[in-house]
């Protein structure tokens, strides 16, 4: 089969359940840098990260008679990520308590652009928002990352983060309100940060 | 794009809308130039505009991960590897032996506990014998002739030690209830038979039920008893007899027994002013013969004492000598005539 770069993930999907290699390889393609974003900051590991990515793709490829046809094909893998990112997380919890808490873990690190700002000025601002970033839970910074870069809906961030649609909601809105307190204590920064991109994409 | 009501607009609203997200990520033309033109139009409501605007902007900000070089096509080299051999292990007969062999020795496993959880063991007794069957819990019980005994062989595992009788026998139950304000369900032990159900948590006492007549007579202990023709319950405390027949039951006083209940464990019948027909009813019971009195005056006799239920030959001297009879036994009948 010759697989048209038309084709919508749905389509290729349905493809995938039918049995074509060629279907899930585009699949892969589509889809695997944005996970690889998403994986990396779940997971602390990054050979655990690779091990779950292959573990979701083999997994669609021996389970497609199994699979569901699904319409946002981006939140399926995901949710399946995230399932292989827990057992793996579950696997683990057991042998190592030393290391870094992977249980409650999502590195999501927001950064202003660095070289608007005097060089000696830099550590010190760098510091203070460092410390504020803490105050955002693993979580948090979670539903953030789902809802702004990979735009899934409140629906869609609700089955990942296994949560009502309702929980999704009341975590969003917590998690802008810490955000909106770390701008406060970050205000100088953005101030600059805003100037220039104002300067550079609109007015 | 829909005109929406964007000057009401609150922070979380901008914050919820996927245009003004797409526009903030994207910097798409279409997006680009509807948004120029709204905020000349609304230049005095771009306070929220002007927060949400930051606070995406923020939030976009956060680093980019680095993908390693080459991660994407190595790791599909790797995926593509995994799925082969996969299918290629599907294929291996030995694999399949063994998968098919564990299918076989689960399906064995639950046949068998099918079996073990619901299958019965049956104790019988010929005409003339006894049994003394000790039960898992060491609850013992010693059947009487011509009698059947029925358990579950998983009797331990069961929630409530049940047995169920069809004859007659004596009980003597192994007391499992620690406090007696709480009685749990495993702390029970019912028999049942055609005619009653028996209740009781550790006691010693007699159930006979022949020809739908039930008797039971409690030794010690406590035992309740619900009888299976009228529902009705009877509790009953030690020397109590139930009986129930086609047309009465009830409760009596063991003392008021013209046969002791009990007393054919010890191979005999105590008897106080027992009719011949009640002697004669229980030997029939003993030995599976059919007893014919000639003269019917002679049933309605009474006697006292006890006679040996050891043989056969020794009840029937003893009621030939008290009755003064002569005993014929022509297969399975006995013919009691009245010497002249």
């Amino acid at each position: 089969m010759n697989l048209d770069n038309s084709l919508t993930d749905a389509q290729l999907w349905g493809h995938l359940l039918d049995g074509d290699m060629e279907a899930l390889e585009e699949i892969y393609k589509r889809h695997a840098p944005s996970l690889f974003q998403y994986g990396s900051r779940l997971l602390y590991n990054s050979e655990a990260v690779r091990d779950c990515m292959q573990d979701v793709f083999v997994g669609f490829w021996s389970k497609r008679a199994k699979l569901p046809m699904v319409s946002n094909v981006r939140s399926y893998i995901i949710t399946s990520f995230r399932n292989s990112a827990n057992n793996y997380r579950l696997s683990t919890k057991k042998f190592k308590d030393s290391e870094i808490d992977d249980q409650d873990y999502f590195d999501l690190t927001f950064s202003v652009e660095l070289e608007l700002i005097e060089k000696e000025k830099q550590n010190e601002q760098t510091a203070k928002l460092s410390k504020a970033m803490e105050q955002l839970t693993p979580r948090q910074k979670e539903i953030i990352y789902l809802r702004y870069f990979e735009e899934l809906d409140y629906e869609d961030i609700s089955e990942i983060m296994d949560l009502t649609i309702k929980g999704t909601y009341k975590l969003n809105a917590r998690a802008l309100e810490a955000l909106r307190l770390i701008m406060k204590i970050d205000k100088a920064l953005l101030m600059i940060y805003l100037i220039s991109i104002n300067k550079n994409h609109i007015l | 794009m829909n005109e929406k009501k964007y000057h009401n607009y609150t922070v979380e609203e901008f914050l919820n809308d996927q245009d003004f997200i797409r526009f903030v990520k994207y910097n798409l033309q279409d997006d680009v130039a509807f948004w120029k033109g709204w905020i000349e139009a609304n230049a005095d409501h771009l306070e929220n505009y002007n927060l949400a605007f930051k606070e995406l902007k923020y939030i976009l900000s956060a680093e980019h991960i680095q993908i390693p070089p080459f991660f994407i096509e190595e790791l599909w080299v790797d995926i593509r590897a995994s799925i082969t051999e996969r299918e290629v292990k599907k294929i291996k007969i030995r694999r399949t032996a063994i998968w098919i062999s564990s299918i076989a020795a689960s399906l064995v496993f639950a046949v068998f506990s099918a079996w073990y959880f619901n299958s019965d063991i049956v104790v019988k007794t010929a005409f003339g014998e006894t049994k003394i069957v000790t039960l898992d819990d060491s609850t013992k019980i010693h059947l009487n002739s011509n009698s059947v005994l029925t358990m579950p062989r998983a009797y331990l595992w069961k929630k409530v030690r049940s047995v169920s009788l069809d004859g007659e026998a004596y009980f003597r139950v192994r007391h499992l209830n620690v406090d007696p304000a709480t009685i749990q369900r495993g702390d029970l032990f019912v028999v049942h038979t055609p005619t009653v159900q028996i209740q009781v948590l550790g006691t010693e006492f007699n159930v006979r039920d022949r020809r739908h007549e039930a008797q039971v007579a409690l030794i010690s202990g406590r035992v309740l008893v619900r009888s299976m023709k009228t529902g009705k319950e009877f509790s009953m405390i030690p020397g109590n007899v139930f009986k129930n027949n086609m047309l009465n039951e009830g409760i009596t006083s063991s003392a008021a027994q013209s046969i002791s209940p009990s007393s054919w464990i010890e191979g005999k019948l105590i008897l106080k002013q027992a009719k011949v027909s009640e002697i004669i009813a229980a030997f029939q019971d003993r030995y599976g013969y059919k007893v014919v009195v000639e003269n019917q005056n002679l049933l309605n006799e009474v006697i006292d004492g006890t006679i040996s239920l050891k043989d056969e030959n020794g009840v029937l001297f003893t009621l030939s000598n008290i009755l003064n009879v002569n005993i014929k036994k022509e297969g399975s009948v006995i013919t009691l005539t009245s010497r002249r």
